[in-house]
């Protein structure tokens, strides 16, 4: 009972099929050439293509030849298959005479591991550029199966014919040929320049039209700017609609729209865009990451500059400069859009020459897209002198007190000595973190004649380090006037070994 | 793979579940047990109708399991995230936006729109902006490809295409893998309505899908490539979104 219920089911689906197919004959259609995904965006099916216009031919429809198709896709260089603009679809009725637009892409295409196709096609109605139907089809030969495999398709080429078939009997049963008319403006090109812009600036507009009209039926071209209506005439010499005015008003965006009133008093508004009127500055800081010593940011060997925006806003472009003392420019840099989030200056020229010690001017500029420009200063000093030490000595009864100090102004990070005998045997270390010290160094009277050598080793807070090396500070304890005895006064004796 | 198992509680049924092929088959098998357990035999009448009451019960239990595992061998639905009310008038014309591909395979942003475009055009409850149109649009306003319009782009795309409402979409994840001897393709993608007179997305929608899935018995109702996967998902969705409140245009 239930295998003759669907029988019956399947003749009726076949007989409203046939009715369906029978009721769109007779109407003029075009087969644009299938686009092929498999073969990149530019590929081509002609087979397919092929099959669908026999296939639609033999349901009797009235399908334009592929000479005429690809004369007229040249024509109006058409070069993507697959889709096509509502003006080419409303040209191709009034130059094709055609009613219906078939264009599709095949999907997929693919030999392994079993042959398989999928293709999707869309019906146009070229009295409204509308798609009337779609669908989509997909066909591999694992569906296809038959009872020992007689006539099994078993390649790409062996599907076409199925899977043209299984798409057209989804064919729409009843085609509605009857479309609102409706006017419309084509654009071909638009822009504004500058879209960004101060008050007072010029700005540009200009429009490329596809549509044409007859004499009698122009519409009147306008140009909405805000609340003002710009009548506009087309450029001799060329198809562009152009219209330049001064830009003025508070900071805010203007769109711009292209009227177009035709005589009977249709009317239509298109947006071509907006500008932006911007006057005020971007609001800019700089940080600099380095030692503050006194008043002034200082350092050794890089420093971290950091610009910093209050208000976030794009920009279209950023300089940094270098100068000395007597303004004159040391170093620059720049680049397009925002500034890095930090700069790293190693207190060196783009030769990789290091600035000598002493105070700098950064100076950072920016520009938004309007070109208003805003800078920021700031002074650093570079300070790669080593700290510079005076050591006194004295000796007393019980040690050796070695008077440790520095000359210069900036703070010291630690500081280290390192005492051994003239055998180098270590005697003792003393370190700090403070200057000027006093460093006692006890003394049992059979050593007050022995040497002992020093090593002293500062680093101030940049990292600049001084060492120094002590032969004999014992020698630094003896008075003065001993030395320059024995400098003045010269050995006489005759020596053994000459 | 096989794997046979027995559930416990039962005295004369038992379940036996057997992976073959990837395909989950459930058999209930029901006998009398020849020798009784003494328990059983000393039960009275009332008792034992009581016991095959229970029985039955249990089979009920198992049939609905039955169900429930046949129903996890289905396919995924698509998730909706509403973000935004839709508007108050249904839309009408609606402008489907370049897809962007994030995955691997190559032109799935192509399949998958061009597909996606064939189902929302099968609803004939929209207008729908040709492909074209929207790439000349594109170009105009130098729109790269693989590139979203900014919002005042929007703006102008809404008007020159007369659009109430924009489909934007990416495709997360395209593979064609297989799955033992069968193919089995693999699509993610998500989907996006966007209300283009302010650029404010109003629904997301994410949807990730296998091949294998859509199988029903044997091969039938296998999809072995991706263009019938985007096909079966598209659907899904664009069926999701008339359910969940998307009003067709009334004009």
């Amino acid at each position: 009972m239930p295998l003759r219920l669907l029988t019956l089911l399947l003749a009726l689906f076949c007989a409203l099929a046939w009715q369906n197919s029978a009721e769109a004959t007779g109407v003029k259609i075009a087969i644009f050439p299938l686009q092929d995904l498999s073969h990149g965006d530019d590929g081509v099916n002609w087979p397919l293509t092929e099959q669908l216009h026999n296939d639609l031919t033999e349901k009797g429809l009235e399908v334009v030849s592929r000479q005429a198709v690809v004369s007229f896709m040249v024509r109006h260089r058409i070069r993507v298959l697959g889709q096509l603009e509502n003006y080419h679809i409303r040209t191709a009725k009034k130059e094709l005479g055609v009613k219906l637009i078939l264009i599709g892409s095949i999907c997929q295409q693919k030999e392994k591991p079993g042959p398989a196709l999928a293709l999707v096609l869309y019906l146009l109605r070229t009295e409204d550029g509308k798609t009337t139907w779609a669908n989509t089809a997909d066909l591999c030969c694992a569906d296809t199966r038959r009872l020992l495999g007689i006539n099994e398709p078993k390649s790409i080429e062996d599907l076409y014919p199925l899977l043209s078939h299984n798409i057209l009997s989804l064919w729409p049963s009843n085609l509605s040929m009857q479309a609102k008319h409706q006017r419309s403006v084509d654009i071909e090109s638009a822009w504004l320049r500058p879209i960004y812009l101060r008050s007072g600036q010029d700005t540009l507009c200009s429009v490329k039209l596809r549509t044409t009209w007859s004499p009698n039926n122009q519409p009147e071209i306008l140009l909405r700017i805000g609340e003002q209506l710009i009548p506009v005439t087309e450029s001799t010499g060329t198809d562009y609609y152009e219209f330049s005015w001064r830009a003025k008003g508070p900071d805010g965006r203007y769109p711009v729209s292209l009227n177009t009133s035709w005589p009977d008093g249709h009317k239509q508004s298109l947006l071509l865009g907006s500008y932006f009127i911007d006057n005020k500055p971007p609001d800019l800081s700089l940080k600099l990451r380095g030692l503050l010593i006194g008043d002034k940011i200082t350092f050794r060997n890089r420093l971290a500059i950091i610009p910093k925006m209050t208000s976030r806003e794009p920009l279209s472009r950023w300089q940094i400069t270098f100068e000395n003392t007597d303004g004159e420019t040391l170093l620059d840099q720049d680049g397009e859009g925002i500034p890095p989030e930090r700069l790293f200056w190693q207190g060196k020229a783009s030769n990789r020459k290091p600035f000598p010690d002493g105070d700098y001017l950064i100076t950072m500029r920016v520009w938004d897209r309007a070109g208003n420009s805003a800078q920021a200063k700031e002074w650093v000093t570079v300070l790669r002198a080593k700290p510079k030490l005076s050591i006194n000595a004295s000796l007393t009864e019980k040690e050796l007190l070695i008077d440790l100090s520095q000359t210069g102004t900036t703070p010291i990070s630690f500081w280290r000595i390192d005492l051994r005998d003239k055998n180098g045997i270590p005697m003792g270390t003393k370190d700090g973190d403070t200057l000027p010290t006093k460093i006692h160094l006890p003394l049992a009277s059979k050593d007050r004649n022995r040497q002992i050598q020093g090593s002293i080793l500062v680093q101030d807070i940049l990292g600049n380090q001084t060492r120094m090396q002590i032969k004999d500070l014992l020698s630094l304890a003896k008075p003065k006037e001993d030395k320059k005895e024995k400098k003045q006064t010269p050995n006489k004796a005759w020596v053994d070994e000459f | 793979m096989n794997s046979n198992s027995e559930l416990p509680g039962l005295h004369n049924q038992v379940i036996l579940i057997n992976r073959i092929n990837g395909i989950l088959w459930v058999k209930i098998k029901k006998w009398r047990l020849k020798k009784q357990p003494s328990h059983l035999r000393k039960k009275t009448a009332p008792e034992r109708r009581r016991l095959d009451r229970h029985s039955s019960a249990w089979s009920a239990i198992l049939l609905l399991l039955w169900a429930t595992l046949l129903s996890g061998c289905g396919s995924r639905f698509p998730e909706l995230q509403r973000l935004a009310p839709l508007p108050l008038k249904p839309p009408c014309r609606v402008s489907v936006l370049p897809f962007i591909n994030k995955s691997n395979y190559t032109q799935a942003d192509l399949i998958v729109y061009k597909i996606f475009m064939a189902e929302l055009l099968q609803s004939t409850h929209f207008r729908v902006t040709q492909e074209g149109d929207v790439r000349k649009v594109y170009r105009q306003l130098k729109i790269y490809p693989q590139q979203s319009p900014q919002m005042e782009q929007l703006r102008i795309m809404a008007d020159r295409l007369n659009s109430q409402i924009f489909i934007s979409g990416t495709i997360i994840k395209a593979q064609e893998k297989n799955s033992g001897r069968i193919p089995n393709p693999s699509l993610t993608f998500t989907l996006q309505i966007i209300d283009a007179a302010s650029g404010k997305t109003l629904w997301n929608t994410y949807h990730t899908q296998e091949g294998i899935r859509y199988q029903k018995v044997m091969h039938f109702g296998l999809v072995t490539t991706i263009s019938g996967l985007a096909r079966r998902m598209s659907h899904e969705i664009v069926t999701l979104w008339f359910k969940e409140g998307l009003q067709p245009c009334n004009d």
